[in-house]
């Protein structure tokens, strides 16, 4: 053209956005969302920034192609978007989360999360947003004498548009947190009982925890927004999982367990069984829950209430999780001084239990996380003495002179009763059958002429199942 | 988190805010008065705390003044754009598919005017000037 204006310009810039932008906006919304009067308004000048960038080319061959997406999108990205586009990218995700959200798609709202930061954190890197800033800052004389430049002087004060620049993505993480502790019920009364809305609770604390983990390195951080907002994420996390630990004290302590009902005694551990479910194990919150769990079951003992309409096996079956999580960290040496509690817990469990095998594990491990502990020893030494009777009935089963035969079986169950009754004399020495079993296995001993070495030899299998 | 002033208002956010307040006040002039107390609104909101245009600056979607500025220009002097226009959506009902007789003859006469039109000559009939 001979007299090609800023005006020709800028008319061929607005009708590429009005051919590509509601197809991009589309393809983005995964054919959700049409583009309305009020996003032309924000993004008219996106499809022209797109246009002149390298990585365009992979979208524009797919732009009219709803299946070839997000995956065209993931290359294009890959391929790199300058600052301004990935600025606009931000801004866009930021809202198509909150939008997503509201219409409770999950999943899709997840993804624009992820878009939004990864967006973000390019545009974060290097000098563009200080040199951003250095545009936007006005003259010191020129306007608004009262409070531009923070104190100048005060030399340990940050400026102010360092401080805008720092604090500037944390209403994204705040609004994240704030939704999560409204789905929790947080700040609900103790007494209130609501639904936990799960698909809600999961994506508030997916995000939050992704973020965590999207910020652990980034390339490039020159205002410290990113790490001020990670370090915000990680907070925010530890202190909703507080929270919840709290309420959970709330609930329990409003329960009156003379005049409470089975849904208003279970309630408290229902809700927290659910709420860490969906956000995962937590130290604090598996010491809390099994040493409350604990109180509350002596409590339910001694007043009479352990047969109760199941409540007990209930109890114990909504808070095993916590119990695990605890007995791994205190196996795994991750924490101390929970140990005691933890063992109770085990007992409480190892109760119920029919199958001996499972009884005799949990004792064990009652007794190794909590050595010493009386109730754990004095049951590991009843199953212990159990299986000396085994053994040696066992053992009266077979003819005293299959020994001569070269077959080691009762040895081997001998061998196993003994030592099964020195370990129940080792955890509980005041057990009343110890010593009427001690003679049990003497007459066994004599009637099949089995002289034992001194030496006690661990059991094995064949003794086990003998 | 609130609707921000610079992308409601199509502005630059790296306008300083002596531009803000010309750019508003020009506005302003064209404006209604209820448009004219909201465009009052924004400006405050953009000028009142340098820390708030700041950031609002920073959250805004990047624009350039020049491209902003000639798009209101071309506005002022071209029309809308067709695909713009929002038209009703078409809903065929039930009345649709019925065809009225008289409608149904009509499809089958050829494509051509009204014989006993006002103004119409048969073919070869003379007309009263010639």
């Amino acid at each position: 053209m001979k007299s090609w204006t800023p005006h020709h310009a800028a008319l061929l810039d607005a009708l590429r956005a009005e051919r590509l932008l509601p197809a991009l906006y589309k393809r983005l919304t995964r054919e959700r969302y049409e583009v309305d009067e009020a996003e032309w308004q924000r993004l008219s000048e996106w499809p022209a920034t797109l246009y002149r960038e390298p990585s365009w080319s992979t979208l524009e061959v797919v732009i009219e192609r709803p299946d070839a997406w997000p995956d065209a999108w993931h290359r294009a990205c890959e391929r790199g978007w300058s600052e301004v586009a990935e600025h606009h990218h931000a801004l866009l995700f930021g809202r198509l989360t909150e939008r997503l959200i509201r219409d409770g798609e999950f999943d899709h709202a997840l993804w624009c999360w992820m878009e939004c930061w990864r967006a973000w954190k390019v545009v974060l890197a290097g000098d563009y947003i200080p040199a951003l800033i250095r545009d936007v800052i006005e003259e010191p004389d020129a306007h608004d004498e009262h409070e531009s430049q923070g104190s100048p002087k005060d030399g340990r004060e940050a400026p102010a548009h360092d401080q805008v620049a720092l604090h500037l993505l944390e209403p994204l993480v705040q609004a994240r947190a704030a939704a999560l502790r409204a789905h929790l019920n947080l700040d609900d009364d103790a007494r209130a009982r609501r639904a936990l809305e799960r698909r809600a609770i999961r994506f508030e604390w997916s995000a939050l925890t992704l973020l965590v983990e999207l910020l652990r390195a980034p390339q490039g951080d020159a205002c410290g927004t990113l790490e001020h907002a990670r370090q915000l994420a990680v907070s925010q996390r530890a202190s909703i999982g507080a929270q919840a630990v709290a309420r959970f004290e709330r609930l329990l302590d409003a329960v009156d367990i003379a005049q409470a009902d089975s849904d208003e005694l279970l309630h408290p551990f229902e809700w927290l069984a659910g709420v860490f479910d969906l956000l995962g194990p937590h130290e604090y919150a598996s010491a809390t829950a099994v040493t409350r769990t604990v109180a509350l079951l002596w409590r339910l003992r001694k007043t009479g209430r352990e047969e109760r309409e199941g409540e007990f096996p209930r109890i114990l079956e909504a808070m095993a999780p916590f119990q695990r999580d605890l007995r791994r960290r205190l196996e795994g040496g991750k924490t101390f001084g929970h140990n005691s509690k933890c063992a109770d817990f085990m007992v409480f469990q190892g109760e119920d239990l029919q199958d001996r095998d499972q009884r005799f594990e949990i004792f064990s491990r009652a007794v190794a996380i909590s050595p010493g502990h009386r109730n754990a020893s004095m049951l590991l030494a009843y199953e212990h003495m159990h299986k000396v009777n085994e053994a040696i009935t066992a053992s009266a089963l077979l003819p005293a002179p299959l020994r001569h035969l070269g077959n080691t079986r009762q040895l081997k169950l001998l061998q196993s009763a003994r030592h099964h009754l020195s370990e129940a004399a080792r955890h509980f020495p005041t057990h009343e059958r110890l010593e009427k079993y001690g003679e049990r296995l003497e007459q066994e001993l004599a009637r099949t002429g089995i002289t034992l070495p001194a030496q006690d030899p661990l059991p094995d299998e064949d003794a086990k199942d003998g | 988190m609130d609707e921000n002033p610079f992308d409601q208002l199509g502005l630059d956010p790296r306008m300083t805010p002596r531009e803000l307040t010309e750019e508003l006040r020009q506005r302003a002039e064209r404006a209604l008065p209820e448009e004219r107390a909201l465009l009052q609104g924004l400006w405050r909101k953009l000028t009142l705390k340098e820390s708030e245009r700041i950031r609002w600056a920073l959250l805004a979607h990047p624009r350039t003044s020049r491209a902003s500025r000639e798009v209101d220009a071309l506005r002022e002097k071209i029309p809308p754009y067709p695909a713009r226009l929002k038209l009703d959506a078409l809903v065929p009902s039930a009345a649709d598919a019925i065809l009225l007789p008289q409608l149904a003859a009509t499809r089958t006469l050829p494509i051509a005017p009204p014989l006993a039109a006002p103004g119409c000559f048969q073919s070869g009939e003379a007309r009263e000037d010639d």
